[in-house]
């Protein structure tokens, strides 16, 4: 026989494996096929012996089983030895999964082998029903009986086993719950500890799936537990279990300090310490009202505080000391706050778990006194050390905002930080600024230089969120305007950042948001001519489409606040210097008229021609012609054409500005486009066309002329192509006018009417045997137009979007202004705001809705960004005009509709 | 409760594996491969506890467990595109905990060549589980003598039954480490006694008329068992 054995199968394997990859594979194939053949055999130990291997082979190797293997996990199952039938059940939770039907076959046998009065055997299925169990709730149906049976087995071995299947069981099988409830607290009194521990751990699961209320009336038995046992797992165990069902029942609080007091004080197991002291922490056991709980809380965050403190002691009780700090933090800020100094080093640490839990209880701790510091040292942990000399500006503004924190930068050169734990403490160092819209920032230009030197050291993909956390703090903090575009420009001027920001390394998001700021709050700017040249750098032509027509709209808006600040002070000499400004700004936009994109195109060409009318001005234009104005004063006095007329300067370097400065942009409220007042005279609800554009009810044939015939047009494409040729020989023959409209109709001549009748019958005809026709629909309610508009247009949503946790969107609105500089918290609302029809709660679901479609960052591709800055400030300024336009542009839809569905009808 | 027990050694090689959440093959394996290389790459001394920004379990319903994520942000990770499942972290966590609460840890040991590890939520201290392993250990070092990365290569079954001394479904059913050498010697008796005995150790029980001790059983004997 040349069966090979399992001993064979790993000997085989591990030769094969140390070959190559493809030898291993032949080698795995060929021993499928050999299991195949021994589990169709006859013989038993053969089968099993096949089992096994192949049970091998699938812990290993994402395999799939063998057709009908669970068909002869069945049989070894069922086989009289009892290692064979061992075997069998240790195959069987890999064997079996959820649309395995042989489950059905081994009830019976299962059955026998849990009511086997021979000892070792009811172990062996209760090993694998578990897995069974939740498979199969027939299954968990028909053998709950026995389970319970076993609950009263004479061996405490097969009790343990017994209890810990009644989970699964009882998972599937609901209703058992109720039944064996009763047996469950027999089993938290029984003699031995294994079934109690067993049973402890079965209500822990059932209280954690399915809340712990219903598991209260346990209570005593786990006191008892809890106060007689030596077990230290069956104590810890316990302890977990009131951390659940404390929270639900207050009383208990009262009943348990004591017991759990004395066992923080006299227990020498750590594990049991941490324990109690997390479930007096997470179970509410520290209320401040009670001065015991105080005192308690006291005594838990010196234990904890202890193991943080325990330098070069055991790492674990660190890390668990920081994942209780967490919990402890909502109730007692100023305990834990007293070992921020121990945090803080943990941040530091090597250990990425422990950094992980440090990062965590970090941002929770923040508060206005401590946000600089600990944002710094965060920063400290992206910036490279050796590195940070190379990248001036970054250097410049921590050496600016330092002052606090100098020691900490060493510290963190050895640790190597992993890409995805950058962007972690990027967004988490992101969300301590912008949490609750910025309640902790006391100053705002340390937040500029930060976000800067973020976008500068992180390395990883956050350009998005600083970019829009930019935007958002200037357009809402006016005073820190001036500031942010100073820093801002000299980011323009470093070529470096273009370079690194085309990688998708938070760089190209800080450049974004400078341009458009240099662009929008020009006026500040130090050196106009200097930040064109910047923006219009030759590495510009690199860049994305959206960063090319951001630079070239931005360009404008300089140059557009540049010309009017010299046409005050405008002189002769100053005119060549202008021309040539325009001059080199013409060969500087020019290349991108032919860019690709369209969108560039169309704005270069457009600044392009407006420069061009610039530029034929300057020349042409003649520094006084006559000298009518030589006391500005006097001016408007007398000579008022001539003045007028000529102005000292050169009327086009006006031509610009207009063009940008309609509104100011501001951060726009939270619902302030729900708050929008309906223009009157505009019904929303109304429909545009009657009957959602379906013809109406057919058998109304006494229905207006229009309406009848709108149903004519919109009957198919056939029919509007009619329509519309009918229309240009009409136009011939028929005078138009909307007025006359229904003059026509009634001139309407019996002739035509009949004709009218005639195609009515036909369409009728049509409609019945057309199967794509459908019926009247009146839906166009459905379309959700405004909220479309509101997701959009709502730039509450960025900040949301950084302030980590979506739920502070209520808390925007509620926070009241605490702090001393002034930001634009609420944001601005329209002048004429009504309050917002819809309820809260559905306006709420729809801009989370947003921030969910927002979520994930988009490198590169900004077309987001485009829609906030360009779009967003356009719909801010011109949010009442909005509306307007857009009821006209409904008005004129009707007219035209009108007019078309009219010509046919009065031929 | 306890989702996985991992043993692999120092070069990735997995040497046991046993989930107690139903998981497709596929997952399992790149569970694996993942937390081994994020174990690996840890240097000694640190704790025992693997935290990684991008580490993140799928649960039962098919949702994903995301560790120590609370913000809306989601690292991408392997397993989406395994499942093709890009669901957000919130909310997904009900699947095994029930909670919001995202309280799924990786809890391992080193020893020699290999790291044991286990994968638990909540529900279980983490010094305890530390202590479980530990216990585990010792089982398996009685159980095999001197228990060495061999033992374990070529007698896995033997692994398996020790484990299922101390966890069932995914529950610890005995922390008592002379508790579980008496019932896995037990277990290995009756093995031996099975196999090597010509007759089953059981006849009188399963016995139908066509079977008699010492014919070798097959055919379709079993379906009669069975009660087919």
């Amino acid at each position: 026989m040349f069966e090979r054995t399992l001993q064979d199968l790993i000997r085989g394997l591990r030769a094969h494996r140390a070959s190559s990859k493809a030898s291993e594979d032949a080698f795995i194939n060929e021993a499928m096929t050999e299991i195949r053949e021994e589990l169709k055999g006859k013989d038993m130990a053969l089968k099993a012996e096949g089992v096994l291997k192949m049970c091998y082979l699938m812990m290993l190797y994402p395999i799939p089983a063998p057709s009908g293997f669970a068909f002869h996990v069945v049989e070894v199952m069922s086989s009289q030895r009892y290692h064979l039938k061992q075997i069998g059940y240790l195959a069987a939770p890999l064997a079996f999964s959820g649309e395995t039907e042989e489950v059905v076959l081994t009830v019976n046998g299962i059955k026998k082998d849990l009511m086997s009065p021979h000892l070792p055997l009811p172990p062996l299925p209760l090993t694998a029903l578990p897995h069974l169990l939740s498979l199969s709730p027939s299954l968990s149906n028909t053998l709950h009986p026995d389970l319970l049976h076993l609950l009263s087995h004479s061996s405490p071995r097969i009790r343990k086993r017994a209890v810990l299947c009644l989970l699964p069981c009882w998972e599937a099988f609901p209703e058992g719950l109720r039944q064996g409830f009763p047996r469950l607290r027999d089993k938290l009194q029984d003699e031995d500890q294994g079934v109690v521990g067993a049973t402890v751990g079965v209500v822990m699961e059932l209280a954690r799936r399915h809340g712990g209320k219903n598991y209260l009336p346990l209570a005593p038995e786990l006191f008892a537990i809890l106060t007689g046992s030596s077990n230290n797992w069956l104590l810890i165990k316990v302890v977990k279990l009131f951390a659940i069902l404390t929270p639900l029942e207050p009383r208990l609080v009262r009943k348990l300090l004591p017991p759990i007091t004395s066992l923080i004080s006299s227990t020498s197991a750590i594990s049991l310490l941490y324990e109690c002291v997390r479930t007096c922490i997470v179970g509410g056991m520290l209320d401040p009202d009670r001065p015991e709980g105080e005192a308690l809380a006291r005594v838990c965050v010196e234990k904890l505080g202890g193991y943080l403190r325990d330098e070069g002691g055991d790492q674990n009780l660190r890390y668990i000391a920081l994942l209780a700090m967490v919990k402890i933090i909502p109730t007692h800020p100023s305990m834990v706050a007293e070992y921020q100094e121990e945090i803080l080093q943990s941040l530091d640490d090597p250990d990425v778990s422990i950094r992980m839990r440090a990062l965590e209880l970090v941002t929770s701790m923040v508060d206005q006194r401590n946000l600089q510091s600990i944002v710094d040292q965060l920063l400290a942990h992206l910036a490279p050390s050796s590195e940070t000399s190379t990248l001036p500006s970054a250097a410049a503004s921590l050496a600016a905002v330092a002052g606090t924190n100098t020691t900490s930068t060493a510290t963190a050169r050895s640790i190597t930080l992993s890409p995805a734990y950058r962007l972690l403490l990027t967004r988490r160092l992101l969300g301590m600024l912008s949490h609750e819209t910025y309640a902790n920032v006391t100053d705002f230009e340390w937040v500029i230089s930060v976000l800067i030197d973020v976008a500068y050291v992180s390395k990883v993909d956050v350009g998005g969120e600083v970019r829009d956390m930019l935007l958002d703090v200037v357009a809402r903090v006016r005073s820190v305007r001036g500031y942010a575009v100073k820093m801002l420009e000299r980011v323009l001027g470093d070529d470096d950042v273009r370079e690194r920001g085309r990688e998708k390394t938070g760089e190209d998001g800080l450049l974004e948001a400078a341009i458009w700021l240099c662009g929008e709050y020009s006026s500040e700017l130090s050196s106009p001519l200097s930040a064109i040249l910047a923006i219009l750098t030759p590495s510009l032509s690199l860049s994305t489409p959206s960063v090319i027509a951001l630079s070239l709209q931005a360009v404008a808006k300089i140059f557009a606040s540049h010309a009017a600040s010299i046409a005050s002070s405008w002189s002769s000499d100053l005119s060549t210097e202008t021309q040539n400004l325009v001059t080199s700004l013409k060969s500087g936009v020019e290349p991108y008229s032919f860019h690709d994109d369209i969108e560039v195109q169309e704005r270069a060409f457009e600044i392009l021609q407006l420069l061009s009318f610039v530029s034929a001005d300057l020349t042409s234009h003649r520094p006084p012609v006559k000298p009518s104005s030589p006391i500005p004063d006097l001016e408007p006095g007398f000579g008022e054409p001539s003045s007028d007329s000529e102005p000292p300067y050169p009327k086009s370097l006006f031509l610009f500005q207009p063009l940008f400065t309609g509104w100011e942009m501001n951060a726009l409220g939270y619902k302030a486009q729900e708050s929008v007042r309906l223009p009157d005279g505009i019904n929303l609800d109304s429909e545009i066309v009657p009957g959602g554009g379906f013809p109406g009810d057919v058998e109304s044939d006494e229905d207006t002329e229009e309406k009848v015939e709108e149903g004519h047009v919109t009957a198919g494409m056939e029919e509007l192509r009619r329509v519309l040729r009918e229309q240009d020989g009409e136009r011939k023959k028929k005078k138009k006018g909307k007025g006359k409209e229904n003059g026509d109709a009634q001139q309407l001549t019996q002739e035509e009417r009949l004709a009218k009748e005639k195609r009515r019958e036909e369409r009728k005809r049509r409609q019945r045997e057309d199967p794509y026709y459908l019926g009247p629909k009146d839906d166009v309610e459905d379309i959700p137009v405004i909220r479309l508009e509101l997701d959009d247009d709502d730039p509450t949503e960025l900040v949301v979007d950084d302030s980590n946790a979506s739920a502070s969107i209520s808390r925007v609105i509620s926070s009241e202004k605490k702090i001393s500089p002034d930001i634009d918290k609420f944001g601005e609302m329209p002048s004429d705001a009504m309050p917002p029809k819809s309820e809260p709660s559905l306006s709420r679901s729809t801009s989370q809705l947003a921030i969910e479609i927002d979520h994930p960052p988009q490198p590169g591709v900004s077309s987001r960004y485009e829609e906030y800055t360009n779009g967003d400030a356009d719909s801010t300024r011109q949010s009442p005009q909005l509306v307007e336009e857009k009821s006209a542009e409904v008005e004129v839809v009707k007219v035209k509709r009108k007019k078309k569905t009219k010509k046919p009808s009065a031929k | 409760m306890i989702h996985a027990v991992l043993i692999f050694n120092t070069h990735g090689k997995p040497r046991l594996s046993k989930f107690y959440t139903p998981l497709s093959a596929l997952i399992q394996q790149s569970l694996i491969s993942q937390i081994f290389s994020l174990i690996s790459d840890r240097p000694s001394g640190v704790c025992n506890f693997l935290d990684a920004p991008d580490l993140v379990f799928p649960s039962r319903t098919g949702t994903k467990i995301g560790f120590n994520l609370e913000s809306p942000y989601d690292g991408t990770t392997s397993f989406e595109s395994v499942r093709g499942n890009g669901r957000e972290t919130e909310g997904s966590s009900s699947g095994i905990s029930g909670k919001g609460e995202d309280d799924t840890r990786v809890i391992y040991r080193h020893y020699a060549t290999l790291y044991f590890v286990f994968v638990v939520d909540g529900a279980e201290s983490e010094l305890g589980i530390l202590d479980l392993i530990q216990v585990f250990v010792e089982s398996l070092d009685r159980a095999f003598e001197n228990v060495c990365e061999l033992d374990l290569i070529f007698h896995f079954d033997d692994v398996h039954h020790v484990l299922s001394e101390i966890i069932q479904g995914g529950l610890v059913l005995e922390t008592n480490i002379h508790e579980i050498t008496a019932c896995a010697q037990n277990s290995l008796r009756n093995r031996k006694a099975s196999s090597t005995s010509s007759n089953p150790l059981i006849p009188n029980l399963l016995t139908t008329p066509s079977f008699r001790p010492g014919r070798s059983d097959g055919g379709k004997g079993w379906l009669s068992v069975m009660g087919v």
